[in-house]
């Protein structure tokens, strides 16, 4: 192969023509004007420098620098005959190089979004749990209260009625390692909340769509379980995921603190992943049955939550933070005729019409 | 060297793209995203690679020899640097003080004078390099006394410490056998800042094209070139219809894309530039050859990000 070009030696910036002839992988270089020196150089004394496609490649060879400028063919020619000793960032730059424009910002974006789809998918959650389960329970209990404290600071608690709402809680008598503290807030919108560490917050919208004080502790068990199953940890963890785990692990713990107090009134807004309500509804479930409760009123109670949400838009709230999808009620089980009445009966019923005065 | 008689100045041209340049960098965001960072002296290579080889004199392209192995040593060692400056404040404060002192007066000196001998000795065209000779110490010395008097002045005699660093990294640097060299005056800067001060914000920031293109004329019309026996300066023909109709729309270009238009308004601004510099006739710049040179390391180019001191000259 023999082919035209133009090239510079390194040595001075003096174009010279000349004739370059590559036979078994040696090149020859005979420049036109007959007083200047050939060259000759085997393949392996070939490093690619730099290659600009289809205009020039600057070459190395024994550690000086050559450039050649030549036609695109010719350029394009020789660059595949040293390309194999690119290295892995050449390969990567010559590809971006080669690669037409529009396809290039087209793959870079399709990957983009892989990767911010990939990160709100698996990482964030992945970091969020990580983050929560590197708390202990004391730890986890300090930081919500004060979270707590915070975003009722936003509100008007009705401290007539959480007192109530907490007898009532206590006489159901659910297993947890939290202390469990229960709050009624004045609130024209439907929403029930539960922090980490323990504080559960009732809007007195709902109140009025809780038909019986079954459906009611069906609902303080649902909100339990995202507490004793520290969804609320995850779900705030997985929101600031990654400045909290560099937090936790760098044994900062006020900072942790710091961040999710000052996000606390944020959590009104977040919503739970289905896979957890799911859990919170099979977890609140079994708490129901463990206090002698029928398991059905959870179902009954999401089913009303449901109905009475088409009439009202108040109870939209409600269902932006616990999606409850269409095979929440085919999963729950249905409430029985038969279900013999808990013990606690008579204080619940007490408490509850007091609720409802 | 051989002088030319009136054979016409090669030019300048720029062939950059904003949508190569715009794939570059996403896919160098992926990269040091995905490797948690780690990526990004190579990122920086690439893209100096493109910009450099996009950049032709005399119909040839320019091209940029650092590598990213470098680059992440440089990046390594100026991290470690701030690094143990911020240690001294776990061992002793008063010895800390005096560290961050001496830091805050010597790591921009360091900054400045390795990004600049880093970029001029990676850069060849056509096969020669450009070479830097100057000398830290004596960098420094001019430097801490400059910096000290910018800061006793509010900042006033900024213009004037400009220019002397600009003079000192120019006079230091070699074109083949053309060393470079600067005559600009700190007055001069002083008024063309003080009026940009003054009109920025009545014009409603209207004025920033006029602003960049005065201090870019600045720098290359006191910019010249000297092969020991002639001294030629440079020119700039860039007039102020030219940078407000390229910088304003660039402008826009920006705001209206929120952002996304940034790829394309650099490539438009740096063909702007590079195009309306006119080099020195006096010159066979074929003649060009090449002289030896102190190469350095990129530490102080790294510096130069990391505390993000911007050499605009």
């Amino acid at each position: 192969m023999t082919f035209e070009i133009t090239f510079f030696d390194g040595v001075t910036a003096h174009p010279r023509q000349a004739l370059l002839t590559i036979i078994n992988r040696v090149w020859t270089l005979i420049p036109k004007q007959p007083e200047e020196p050939h060259h000759t150089w085997s393949d392996e004394r070939i490093k690619l420098e730099h290659y600009r496609p289809g205009a020039s490649l600057v070459l190395r060879v024994e550690g000086e620098l050559v450039r050649i400028q030549a036609s695109a063919e010719v350029a394009d020619l020789l660059y595949q005959r040293v390309k194999h000793r690119e290295t892995l960032f050449q390969k990567c730059y010559s590809w971006m190089n080669n690669v037409g424009s529009v396809r290039l910002v087209a793959i870079g974006l399709v990957v983009m979004v892989g990767l911010i789809l990939s990160y709100a998918l698996w990482v964030s959650p992945m970091i969020g749990r990580l983050a929560a389960n590197l708390m202990t329970i004391e730890q986890e209990a300090s930081i919500g209260h004060k979270m707590a404290d915070r975003a009722l600071e936003e509100w008007e608690i009705d401290h007539d009625k959480s007192a109530i709402l907490q007898a009532f809680f206590d006489n159901l008598g659910f297993d947890t390692d939290y202390p469990v503290r229960c709050f009624v807030v004045d609130e024209t919108a439907a929403n029930a909340l539960a922090f980490p560490g323990g504080t559960i917050v009732v809007f007195d919208s709902i109140l009025s769509v809780t038909e019986d004080w079954q459906q009611l502790a069906a609902l303080l068990a649902h909100e339990l379980a995202h507490i004793n199953e520290r969804h609320s940890l995850e779900t705030v963890c997985r929101n600031l995921s990654t400045y909290l785990l560099i937090s936790v692990l760098s044994g900062d713990v006020g900072g942790v603190s710091g961040i999710l107090i000052e996000n606390a009134t944020k959590l009104e807004r977040l919503a739970y992943s289905r896979s957890l309500e799911s859990e919170a509804d099979q977890f609140g479930a079994r708490y129901l049955k463990a206090q002698g409760i029928d398991p059905g009123n959870m179902r009954l109670l999401f089913d009303n939550l449901e109905r009475h949400s088409i009439a009202s838009s108040r109870l939209l709230q409600y269902l932006s933070t616990h999606p409850l999808g269409e095979a929440r009620s085919s999963v729950l089980p249905e409430r029985s005729l038969s279900w013999p009445e808990p013990s606690m009966t008579s204080g619940a019923k007490a408490l509850f019409r007091q609720l409802h005065r | 060297m051989e002088h030319l008689e009136q054979q016409g100045s090669p030019e300048f041209n720029f062939y950059g793209k904003g949508s190569k340049f715009f794939g570059i960098a996403i896919v160098n965001f992926l990269l040091t995203y995905i490797t948690l960072g780690l990526y990004y002296p190579w990122a920086k290579c690439a893209i100096r690679k493109y910009l450099w080889g996009e950049t032709e004199f005399d119909d040839s392209a320019f091209t940029f020899h650092g590598t990213g192995k470098e680059m992440f040593r440089g990046f390594i060692i100026a991290y470690g640097i701030l690094l143990l400056c911020i240690a001294c404040f776990f061992i002793n404060p008063i010895v800390a003080i005096g560290v961050f002192l001496i830091a805050i007066l010597i790591l921009p000196a360091l900054a400045i004078f390795g990004a600049w001998r880093y970029r001029v000795t990676r850069t060849s065209w056509r096969g020669i390099y450009f070479t830097f000779d100057g000398d830290f110490r004596e960098f420094l010395n001019m430097y801490v006394p400059q910096m000290l008097l910018t800061i006793v002045t509010f900042g006033i005699y900024g213009a004037w410490m400009r220019v002397k660093l600009q003079r000192y990294l120019f006079e230091h640097t070699q074109f083949g056998q053309l060393r470079l060299g600067f005559t600009g005056q700190g007055s001069d800067l002083f008024v063309i800042n003080l009026v940009g001060f003054f009109l920025m914000y009545p014009t409603l920031f209207l004025y920033v094209p006029i602003f960049m293109k005065k201090r870019f004329n600045f720098t290359i019309d006191h910019t010249y070139l000297d092969d020991g026996e002639t001294k030629a300066y440079l020119d700039s023909i860039l007039d102020n219809g030219t940078a407000f109709k390229v910088l304003f729309t660039n402008g826009l270009l920006v705001l209206f894309t929120a952002g996304l238009g940034f790829p394309w308004a650099l490539m438009r601004t740096m063909r702007m530039y590079f195009e309306h510099v006119i080099m020195p006739e006096e010159f066979d710049y074929n003649a060009l050859e090449q002289q030896p040179g102190y190469r350095g390391g990129a530490v102080g180019d790294e510096m130069a990000d990391i505390l993000d001191v911007g050499l605009d000259f």
